[in-house]
């Protein structure tokens, strides 16, 4: 259920939080994004207009993701040398909260948490090569700097647009593993690939 | 508000975002019925209002409800002409959606065919314009070189049923030993879900199809001799480094001419997969050969699908599987054909011919020794003399030469042959060699009667030796065959008929 108890601190408007994970929103009617801390929300800056991508997700969508319901519920969209990647905040039905990442038509499922043993210095990682956090290890496909270009809807990750992100991109065995350096915070994110076959939206029939 | 009310709202909002205004005023009218208190449902209501009156009643509801709706006052506001709708007071810093671009070098208007592209090539001026900043600006200028296919962005294609759009184009080159290896790569984005291909053509394979895949285990590719695949490990079979030399339409990453990248090529079976690489980034691709046929038919080119059809011509590039033009077919047919033949013939010259001389004599050092005549009755044919000798002592040698004398007196040379026998010890032990024959060939210019003269020359000790001549007529000359069964075979190495595959260590 949403909790209905918040108003958009720029323009006023209703602004109900659509999951217990949610960190950032940005409103409906004036764009501007707030973040949600101690149960207040504060106003911190501009959401960017994303262009729409051709993709099968819009924003509030509804579908299966291995069969359990999700809402998507707000979107980040990353910006880097050579290109743009989305990633969607799923609310799912039972409350909890998760992340698909959207990269030329490839789907990533993930799950953050943030890291609380040491991680590794960003510069030491290599592509190719193996670095070790805590008692994950990964096996590290990329290595680069992005920054959030927009937000829309409302996400469970306390970035705002325009700040830098390092990222370093990886495998675990059949598992995809992400390491982001955003500010103070290093989040890990450990997911798989999601097929077709596992995603469905639902297609919404207007009459 | 109870759980359908919610689920009613939340079509509502869902179908006001896609744009369906009516079927959103619709559903949130019956929101707002029940609930009449329900702020947001007026506010979207506001929205995907027809009329301005609707919609001020909306606002005014909305702004009723709040306890500081800034919001719906200001659109109040806009509505009574109190505030202009160009300054908004909550709007954010928005980047312009991109959609017509001016080029900054010619000023001339380009529409954007993929909405994530981050570099495109002005089809005014040429400019490579590098989207992916805030302003647009110039990095580069295309060449003036055209795709060698008649394929460019802004087509269309089906591959499997699923819409394509041809967005962008890159031709790469490869400096190899000397030589400069060119292909072309066209950028196929889906247009209803986003995923990306390349469709790739060589001269020397022809037309391919990569598809990006995962990389679910790490390698190192310097140094790895295999690529980890989906498939297993596929051995690499090329690794060479290209560079973009054209470039057109609109690629999804920030592209330049002359950016250049490693790839590795690996196979897995008939299973192809490809790795292009740079310092920080990995990224694999599974690659599919494809007919040409099928790329025309899947472009809608139906003048070059009939004037394919009407010539025969349905298969793979060169180097490519499938179904290979008839003369490839053809020519590993002759020579594999040949190739048999070859080999039947060598063995056959193993064995054929006539003995038609066999003589035994002992032949003394220094001093020409004349064998009873042979009578020669296959002029022109080439004849085969086998020469052996005696058992020598171990560190013993002999050279006999032999000449043939014919009735008229002409001495012919016809060749000789070395024996020996060696001895001696080494690490693993004592050993024993010896060989005690020889051969030679002749071909005799007239049939008649020819004294055979053998001449011997030995190592100290060795005054004379015991000599035995054979001649054979009607051989066939065995080296003609295996040269013969050579060129057989590397014909078939080049036409494809026989691969051969290293194992790795």
């Amino acid at each position: 259920m949403w909790n209905d108890d918040y108003r958009c601190p720029t323009c006023g408007a209703p602004l109900p939080v659509k999951n217990r994970f949610v960190r950032v929103v940005a409103c409906d009617f004036c764009a501007n994004v707030s973040v949600l801390v101690d149960d207040t929300l504060t106003a911190s800056g501009c959401v960017a207009a994303l262009t729409p991508m051709p993709s099968m997700f819009y924003l509030d969508a509804r579908g299966t993701l291995k069969g359990r319901l999700f809402s998507a519920i707000g979107r980040l969209r990353y910006s880097y040398g050579d290109g743009q990647w989305d990633e969607w905040f799923l609310s799912f039905e039972n409350g909890e909260s998760g992340w698909l990442q959207e990269d030329a038509g490839v789907f990533t499922y993930f799950d953050r948490t943030a890291v609380t043993a040491d991680a590794p210095p960003y510069r030491r990682a290599r592509a190719g090569a193996t670095i070790q956090i805590g008692e994950q290890s990964m096996t590290v496909t990329e290595k680069g700097s992005a920054q959030i270009v927009g937000v829309q809807g409302q996400v469970g990750f306390p970035v705002v647009p325009g700040e830098p992100i390092m990222y370093v991109d990886g495998t675990a065995g059949d598992k995809k593993v992400s390491l982001e350096y955003a500010g103070y915070e290093v989040e890990l994110s450990v997911g798989y690939l999601v097929s077709r076959d596992e995603l469905t939206v639902k297609e919404e029939v207007w009459s | 508000m109870d759980e359908a009310l919610q689920e009613n709202f939340e079509n509502g909002m869902r179908a006001a975002r896609q744009g369906h205004n009516d079927a959103a005023f619709r559903i949130l009218q019956e929101v707002v019925d029940k609930d009449p208190d329900h702020e947001l449902a007026w506010m979207w209501l506001a929205q995907v209002c027809g009329n301005e009156e609707d919609k001020r009643t909306c606002l005014s509801k909305a702004a009723a409800l709040g306890t500081d709706n800034r919001w719906a006052v200001h659109q109040l506001a806009i509505l009574a002409g109190e505030a202009t709708a160009d300054v908004d007071p909550f709007a954010p810093e928005e980047k312009a959606q991109v959609q017509v671009l001016q080029c900054p070098q010619c000023g001339g208007g380009v529409k954007l065919q993929c909405e994530v592209s981050n570099t495109l090539v002005c089809r005014f001026c040429g400019s490579v314009v590098d989207l992916s900043a805030d302003q647009a600006k110039v990095v580069g200028k295309k060449r003036n070189v055209k795709p060698c296919q008649p394929i460019s962005p802004g087509m269309t294609a089906s591959l499997d049923g699923k819409p394509y759009l041809v967005v962008g184009w890159l031709r790469l080159k490869e400096y190899s030993d000397g030589e400069v290896y060119r292909w072309e790569e066209w950028l196929l984005v889906n247009q209803s879900d986003g995923a990306v291909l390349w469709l790739c053509y060589e001269p020397e394979k022809g037309f391919t199809l990569s598809e990006p895949i995962p990389a679910t285990e790490g390698f190192d590719p310097a140094t790895d001799r295999t690529l980890p695949t989906p498939d297993g490990a596929a051995k690499i079979t090329e690794r060479g480094q290209a560079s973009i030399s054209g470039i057109d339409g609109e690629l999804t990453w920030r592209a330049k001419l002359g950016d250049s990248f490693r790839y590795i090529e690996a196979a897995k079976g008939s299973n192809q997969y490809s790795v292009e690489y740079t310092e920080n980034e990995i990224e694999l691709f599974k690659v599919t050969p494809l007919r040409e046929l099928d790329v025309w038919r899947a472009l809608g080119n139906e003048d070059l699908v009939k004037a394919m059809e009407a010539a025969g011509a349905t298969g793979y590039g060169p180097g490519g599987k499938g179904a290979a033009p008839a003369a490839v077919w053809l020519s590993k047919a002759v020579l594999w054909c040949l190739l048999v033949a070859g080999i039947g013939g060598t063995i056959y010259s193993l064995t054929a011919g006539e003995r038609i001389y066999h003589e035994a004599a002992t032949v003394p050092t220094g001093v020409a020794h004349a064998f009873p005549q042979i009578d020669v009755k296959a002029a022109g044919r080439p004849h085969q003399i086998k020469i052996k000798s005696g058992r020598m002592p171990a560190g013993a040698w002999a050279v006999i030469q032999l000449e043939a004398v014919a009735a008229d007196g002409t001495r012919y040379y016809l060749g000789g042959a070395e024996t020996w026998h060696e001895s001696g010890r080494d690490s693993e032990g004592a050993w024993d060699e010896s060989d005690y024959s020889g051969n030679c060939y002749f071909v005799p210019t007239e049939n008649g009667p020819l004294t055979l003269l053998a001449e011997l020359e030995a190592s100290r000790g060795i005054a004379k030796l015991p000599v035995t001549i054979t001649v054979k007529s009607g051989i066939w000359m065995t080296r003609y065959f295996v040269i013969f069964c050579i060129f057989c075979l590397l014909g078939l190495l080049i036409t494809g008929g026989i691969k051969i595959e290293l194992e790795s260590d």
